[in-house]
Formats: C-alpha cells, sequence, structure tokens
C-alpha cells in the first residue's frame, strides 16, 4: 500500500462485525445477571465439596475424642486401695481413730469386729508353722 | 443527554431504577460495545467486557459523583474493564498485552465475524505493534472519531499529549502499510 495517508485516505473500517439481533437480546441477557445477583448465594450443604468437609471434621473431631476419652478413663479417679488409705492416714495424723470411728456406721463398726477378732483356732494353726517359735515360748 | 440530573436521580431510586437503567442500557449499548470490541478484538470477549460494564455501572450508581459527564463515566468503566480482560489474558497466557492483541489479530481472518479485507486486516496489524497507549488513543479517534477535548476527559490525558500520540501512532501505522 503505498500512499495511504491516515488523516486524509478514505477512512478504512475496523472490519468487526456484529452477530444478527445481539444489541436485542442484549438488554434481557443483563437483567438476568442483574437479578442473580440480586439473589443470596445458597450454599449447599450436600454439595460434594460441603461432604468432603463434613468428613473430614467428623475425622478429625474422632481422632481427637479418643485419646481423651482414654485418657480419662484410665486416670486413677476411682476410689482409693486400702493402702493408700493407710498410707495417707499415716502421714495424716490430723486424723485420729475417733474421727475414722466417727465417719463409720454402726454395721460398718460391726462388720469390722467381726473381721478383725482372731479366732483361737486360727492363732495355733499361724504359729505352729513359724519356725521361729521357740524364740516366742521362751521370751 | 438533556436534563442529566434528572435522569440520575431516576437512576438512583429504588422505584425508578429498573427503567432509568434500560433506558441508559438501550442509549449507549451500541458505542460501548464498539468500543470495547476495537480494544479487545473478539466479539465473545466483548460480550462478556460489556456485560461486567454494565454491571459495575448498576453496582456502583451511588458512587458517581457527577462531577464529569454520565457517560464518561461509564466509558471510562468501559475502558478498564476491556483493558484490564486483556491484561488478565495476556498474564494467563504468559505474554504481554501487546504480544497478546498481536496474537488475537493473528485469529481475526479465520473469525466468524470479522469480515474485513486484506486492507482492514493489515491495520488492525499496524495498530497491533503499537505501544497499548498508543493503540488506545488511536482507535478511540480513528475508529470511534471521538474528539481530542473528550478523549482528553476519558482517558485523563491533556489534549497535547493526546495529539502527539496520534501523531507519532499514524507515522507508524503508514510507514507498516507502505512497507507491507
Amino acid at each position: 500500500m503505498n500512499s495511504f495517508h491516515v488523516n486524509t485516505s478514505p477512512k478504512i473500517k475496523s472490519g468487526f462485525k456484529v452477530p444478527e439481533g445481539y444489541f436485542e437480546s442484549f438488554e434481557s441477557k443483563l437483567f438476568e445477571e442483574l437479578q442473580l445477583e440480586k439473589e443470596p448465594k445458597v450454599i449447599s450443604l450436600l454439595s460434594r465439596k460441603a461432604k468432603w468437609y463434613w468428613m473430614a471434621a467428623a475425622a478429625i473431631i474422632f481422632a481427637v475424642s479418643l485419646p481423651i476419652h482414654n485418657y480419662f478413663n484410665s486416670a486413677s479417679l476411682g476410689k482409693p486401695t486400702a493402702s493408700e488409705l493407710e498410707y495417707y492416714f499415716n502421714v495424716h495424723p490430723a486424723f485420729t481413730t475417733e474421727d475414722i470411728i466417727s465417719q463409720l456406721t454402726e454395721t460398718e463398726i460391726q462388720t469390722l469386729k467381726i473381721d478383725s477378732e482372731l479366732k483361737t483356732e486360727n492363732i495355733e494353726n499361724y504359729l505352729l508353722k513359724t519356725e521361729s517359735i521357740e524364740y516366742y515360748l521362751l521370751d | 443527554m438533556e436534563n442529566e440530573k434528572v435522569f440520575i436521580d431516576s437512576l438512583l431510586n429504588p422505584s425508578t431504577q429498573q427503567a432509568a437503567f434500560k433506558t441508559l442500557v438501550q442509549l449507549y449499548q451500541k458505542q460501548l460495545y464498539h468500543h470495547v470490541r476495537n480494544i479487545v478484538l473478539n466479539h465473545d470477549d466483548a460480550d462478556d467486557v460489556l456485560q461486567n460494564t454494565f454491571i459495575k455501572v448498576f453496582r456502583n450508581l451511588d458512587k458517581f459523583k457527577g462531577e464529569s459527564k454520565l457517560f464518561s463515566w461509564i466509558y471510562r468503566i468501559a475502558t478498564n474493564e476491556a483493558l484490564t480482560f486483556v491484561q488478565q489474558r495476556a498474564k494467563k497466557n504468559q505474554v504481554s498485552s501487546e504480544e497478546y492483541v498481536q496474537q488475537k489479530i493473528e485469529q481475526l481472518r479465520a473469525d466468524v465475524y470479522f469480515d474485513g479485507d486484506a486492507i482492514q486486516l493489515k491495520l488492525q496489524k499496524a495498530i497491533a505493534l503499537l505501544p497499548e497507549k498508543q493503540q488506545l488513543v488511536f482507535k478511540m479517534r480513528y475508529f470511534e472519531e471521538i474528539k481530542y477535548e473528550e478523549l482528553s476527559v476519558l482517558l485523563t490525558t491533556s489534549v497535547g499529549a493526546l495529539k502527539a500520540s496520534y501523531h507519532l501512532a499514524t507515522k507508524k501505522i503508514e510507514e507498516y502499510l507502505k512497507e507491507n
């Protein structure tokens, strides 16, 4: 093209074509889009992505709760054993025998009396089994 | 537009907004479409950008302060949307905006919505070789026939700078067309 001058030569058009009916339908498409904008977005809890999130959350909760549950179950929060109690009362002399007895019921005292009574037969059997019985007899 | 203030009030009034906005779209859609199309080149892209432009206009009507004409404000939104579109596509393709436009020009020959002849295609190629701002100035002056004073408002550039830019652009285009 030898003598084309932008300002003086006949105008060259852009060459762009518009699809037929484009402008007639543009307005309705635009308003549809604006209408969608007005409606609040609904996020489905059951969407595929959301399902994965819920599953992951459940797995995490389960994984964390199991050790916590085991910890609390295995912890010695139950009743102390007899030896533990005995030890405790030995190191805390503030508790007298009377203090302990005052906490027992009549039935519990009677049971203790029976249990603590040494039968003669049992004493004899024990002494016969003991090797150093002569030591005790001579003393 | 006559009595622009009344029209703007109707755009801001919820009870009249929809009807007023329809009027706005009908008034400006063609001019804005051609402006956007000149920048993005492809019809489908121009359609997307035009939709986004009007949506942005609708969302920001309350922010229009009346410092410029309503159409100037809308036109600037359209220009920014189109340029941003090109920049984003260029970035996605890891090329510069100029390279992206040149690639789009090469695809024009096969574009159903381009019925230009060899000269028109050559002109588009010549324009695509210009720096981005010069392209914009040239297209708006040459194809859209916008006066320098209005161009100055739309592009927030002095008339002198615009004239210089256009002059440089025409020289480069004439040189390209002569050699090709």
